[in-house]
């Protein structure tokens, strides 16, 4: 099993709290946006956790992606809501990771360039 | 105008330094609700600008973080109230802390009732220099400078609940001086006296303070109780708002004062934990202060 390194990224809330395979994501505050990696064997399956706190109302977004060389990151998982009355949301899903998750990334990268101006 | 520059200057500096502690400021600029964002601040009531940094990782309870700030004089507030004078201040805060305090951390993928608790103790300097002329005494031309060393230790307590309230107390220690009891003067000599026949003169004048002045230890006590009222948002705009209610006092026998007030907030579209400016109103039982606050939020590109 090869390892991916998987970028996540949330927004919104207050301290949002994330496992991969169970794995906690450790997750830096850059403003309103949470990000951070980890490096794991994934599998052909990934088995998300997010728990997000905040204010009612506002908004949340969850985004993990592997990143490609040379070309833009490929998208495993993304989902987005509203943080509910009481404050808090929360969710568990799994995600199909692509033998080779930047594969269709270059083929668009190819098809892209080849396109005729 | 001159509020304007300060700001601008501000806003220059931005993408360079990185957060500041806490907007909820009323008009002397203190608060005890510290939120995370990055941003720069300007606080008309107390002609304060600042910018900072937090360094906060989800799983890691022990955050940190710095502030650095400047005061004007007295002179960009006189359209929102203050007419208490004022000396230029520069300083800084750092501020350490821990998150989830007395709550436990949420489980990934498990709803719970929210909840998140943080405590931090800030501990800051700031430094002024000014001229003084006390009481009695024949003032001057040549009347070194007098300077302060602000010293001050807070630690503040945060309780955020329900989806829609955050609590704050603080309270800790701080060198000050009663400069804003002072009457703000201009010290006037005469270097070309009028000739005879004319009233017109050459003077230097010099701005100071006159009164006794005085140092002392304060203990200072501020809550703040910030309310989100259902979806509240400012029409057209869709930034939601929060309002917050607060007092501000000091147990120090040395010079004893409490204030209560309220604070009218908007936050970043989408963002309600990013406030991006405010108008609060303290009254202390004699006079009421008016303060408007902007804020820049920010976030540090990596």
């Amino acid at each position: 099993m090869s390892k991916l390194t998987f970028k996540c990224a949330i927004t919104g809330g207050l301290t949002p709290v994330m496992t991969l395979q169970g794995q906690p994501v450790a997750l830096r505050q850059n403003g309103n946006t949470w990000s951070g990696s980890l490096a794991m064997g994934a599998g052909s399956t990934l088995n998300i956790a997010v728990t997000v706190t905040g204010i009612n109302g506002s908004p949340w977004t969850v985004d993990i992606t592997i990143d490609c060389p040379g070309g833009s990151p490929a998208k495993i998982f993304s989902r987005n809501g509203t943080i509910p009355k009481g404050g808090s949301d929360a969710f568990t899903a799994s995600a199909k990771v692509p033998a080779q998750p930047c594969l269709n990334n270059a083929e668009a990268t190819v098809k892209a360039q080849d396109t005729p101006s | 105008m001159r509020p304007l520059i300060v700001f601008a200057a501000c806003l220059a500096v931005a993408p360079f330094a990185l957060a500041q502690q806490s907007l909820f400021q009323s008009s002397d600029g203190q608060s005890s609700v510290y939120l995370r964002q990055s941003s720069a601040t300007f606080n008309l009531g107390d002609s304060k600008a600042s910018i900072g940094y937090v360094n906060r990782v989800n799983i890691k309870k022990t955050f940190w973080g710095f502030e650095g700030y400047a005061t004007a004089n007295s002179g960009v507030t006189s359209l929102f109230s203050s007419d208490k004078p004022k000396a230029p201040e520069g300083g800084g805060d750092f501020t350490v802390g821990r998150h989830f305090v007395l709550v436990p951390m949420p489980v990934a993928g498990v709803k719970a009732k929210a909840r998140e608790d943080w405590w931090l103790i800030d501990v800051g300097y700031g430094h002024s220099s000014f001229y003084l002329y006390p009481k009695g005494s024949t003032p001057e031309a040549n009347t070194p400078k007098t300077n302060f060393d602000r010293f001050r230790a807070i630690a503040a307590y945060n309780y955020f609940t329900s989806g829609n309230l955050i609590a704050g107390i603080a309270a800790g220690a701080e060198r000050r001086n009663n400069l804003s009891d002072l009457t703000s003067v201009s010290l006037a000599t005469v270097i070309v006296p009028a000739p005879t026949g004319s009233q017109t003169s050459i003077e230097k004048t010099q701005a100071g303070y006159y009164g006794n002045y005085k140092e002392y230890i304060a203990a200072p006590i501020y809550t703040d109780i910030l309310f989100y009222p259902g979806k509240a948002s400012v029409p057209a705009f869709g930034n939601r708002l929060g309002i917050d209610f607060f007092s501000r006092s000091d147990v120090a026998a040395a010079n004893r004062s409490s204030s209560g007030g309220l604070g009218i907030f908007m936050f970043k579209k989408e963002d309600p934990l990013t406030p991006i400016g405010g108008i609060s109103a303290s009254f202390n039982g004699t006079k009421v202060q008016l303060a408007l606050t902007v804020g820049f939020a920010f976030a540090k590109s990596n």
